[in-house]
């Protein structure tokens, strides 16, 4: 049991530090061992916090973020998580469209919570970069999801979130399907100005924001903010 | 020839007035070369630029600025919204006159009066964005050294998989040939291809001399920043792209 504490401990130090070879070899031993798939999430998402951390306290570039993504990434990947996951297929907690909107190309944000939506037992339709509000339209007629997750780096991507959310309005499907807006960039004003339900501007916030709605009675979109 | 601390409003009203500047680092060779060029003497407040990676740490940090500022009328600002990291300011000891542009590469790509298209593929660089401690190359070197050349590889297959080119600015205020072979060997490295565009400083001079118009933001003592200033709810000028 020390053994097996210590084993956990080592896991979160190896994701702080990114130490991609130890991480990944350390989580297929320790699902070997025994460990819960979701379990075992928790612990690479607690590495993942601490790289977020020192991210913030800028000990940690960029580069670091995509690091501790690929680890994340490959985890997911090892046999016992997606047999998991695929036993698990048809208990989806939600369903979730998303991409960057037009006009950014920027992903990195829109990958990582893709990632940690479908670790979080979400089915996540994920459309791409650079899409247009008309795809949008598009992919949620074909999907109906729960939600939709609208992302972007770029300031000026507001004005582009606004005009996905009034083409779902004007299309009657506002109330369908609940929206939320990701990016640094985002704050409670711009969400409002958007017309979206909710913003992250991390994805562990955006996540949590997720499964909160799809925990509520009545899971469907509103027409107000908040 | 500009005269500090003189200013023609729109109208043709000539008015004297105490300023204070501050400045993203990104914008140095630049802002410098326009107040010379203006004879502006205003005092800089210079903020680094990595603040522009963390929208809300700018605006903590610049309303911090603001707040220490004594006995001056207005606040220009060599910024622009930057990630709405100028939306949320408090004009708490002076006015605050903001360019009305999406941030520093609309400054300096675009044209006085014209609508600014950013091309969607390329990051933009000059040596102000080459020399911020957590600029690209910065990225690079560190990931160089950390992770070796084949994981770093990797990494900037995903960090520019949307990207082709990197775009060199000459924006006049810097020797090119300072910036040319580390823009150039960054694109090699990485797999993308460096072009050349020719800058302007026209937006930063007109910062420093008024007359100001449309292409600015007034936010009067007292009052605070919002998103409408910027012109969110109308078409907007330009757009800019980011690290990440």
């Amino acid at each position: 049991m020390k053994d097996f504490r210590k084993k956990q401990r080592s896991l979160i130090k190896h994701v702080e530090q990114l130490d991609e070879v130890n991480a990944v070899k350390l989580a297929a031993e320790l699902l070997e061992d025994g460990m819960e798939p979701l379990y075992l999430l928790d612990l690479i998402n607690q590495g993942m916090n601490r790289v977020g951390q020192l991210y913030e306290n800028k000990r940690y570039y960029i580069a670091d973020l995509i690091m501790a993504g690929l680890i994340f990434k490959q985890v997911l990947e090892l046999d016992k998580m997606t047999a998991h996951f695929n036993i698990k297929h048809n208990n989806k907690i939600g369903s979730v469209v998303l991409g960057t909107v037009k006009g950014d190309i920027h992903d990195i944000g829109k990958d990582i919570i893709r990632g940690m939506l479908e670790a979080n037992g979400f089915e996540v339709v994920d459309v791409g970069v650079d899409v247009p509000k008309e795809h949008f339209l598009k992919k949620y007629e074909e999907y109906k999801p729960d939600i939709l997750g609208l992302s972007g780096v770029l300031t000026n991507t507001v004005d582009t979130m606004k005009e996905v959310v009034d083409a779902f309005a004007g299309a009657g499907l506002r109330d369908k399907v609940k929206i939320i807006v990701g990016g640094n960039h985002l704050t409670e004003e711009s969400c409002k100005f958007i017309g979206a339900d909710n913003f992250a501007n991390d994805a562990s916030v955006g996540v949590k924001v997720c499964k909160e709605w799809m925990n509520c009675t009545n899971k469907q979109g509103v027409n107000n903010n908040g | 020839m500009f005269k500090p601390g003189i200013v023609i409003l729109p109208a043709g009203e000539v008015v004297c007035m105490s300023y204070a500047i501050i400045a993203c680092r990104t914008l140095e060779d630049e802002l410098n070369l326009a107040m010379r060029e203006t004879g502006c003497g205003c005092p800089v407040i210079w903020v680094e630029s990595d603040y522009h990676l963390d929208p809300n740490l700018l605006r903590s940090k610049l309303q911090l600025e603001i707040d220490n500022l004594k006995d001056i009328e207005s606040v220009l600002f060599a910024y622009g919204c930057c990630g709405n990291g100028l939306v949320g300011l408090k004009a708490t000891t002076a006015g605050l006159i903001i360019p009305r542009t999406e941030d520093c590469i609309s400054m300096v790509l675009g044209r006085p009066g014209e609508k600014f298209e950013r091309q969607k593929q390329v990051y933009f660089l000059t040596r102000g964005w080459m020399e911020g401690s957590k600029s690209i190359l910065a990225e690079y070197s560190h990931a160089m050294e950390r992770y070796g050349e084949k994981r770093t590889k990797r990494i900037f297959e995903l960090m520019l998989k949307h990207y082709r080119y990197f775009m060199l600015i000459d924006t006049g205020a810097y020797k090119l040939e300072d910036c040319f072979d580390k823009a150039e060997e960054l694109a090699k490295n990485t797999d993308l291809e460096l072009i050349m565009a020719k800058g302007d400083i026209w937006f930063l001079k007109k910062l420093l001399t008024g007359p100001y118009n449309d292409d600015f933001c007034l936010i009067p003592k007292g009052g605070t920043v919002n998103i409408g200033h910027f012109g969110l709810a109308r078409p907007v000028p330009s757009n800019q792209t980011g690290a990440g």
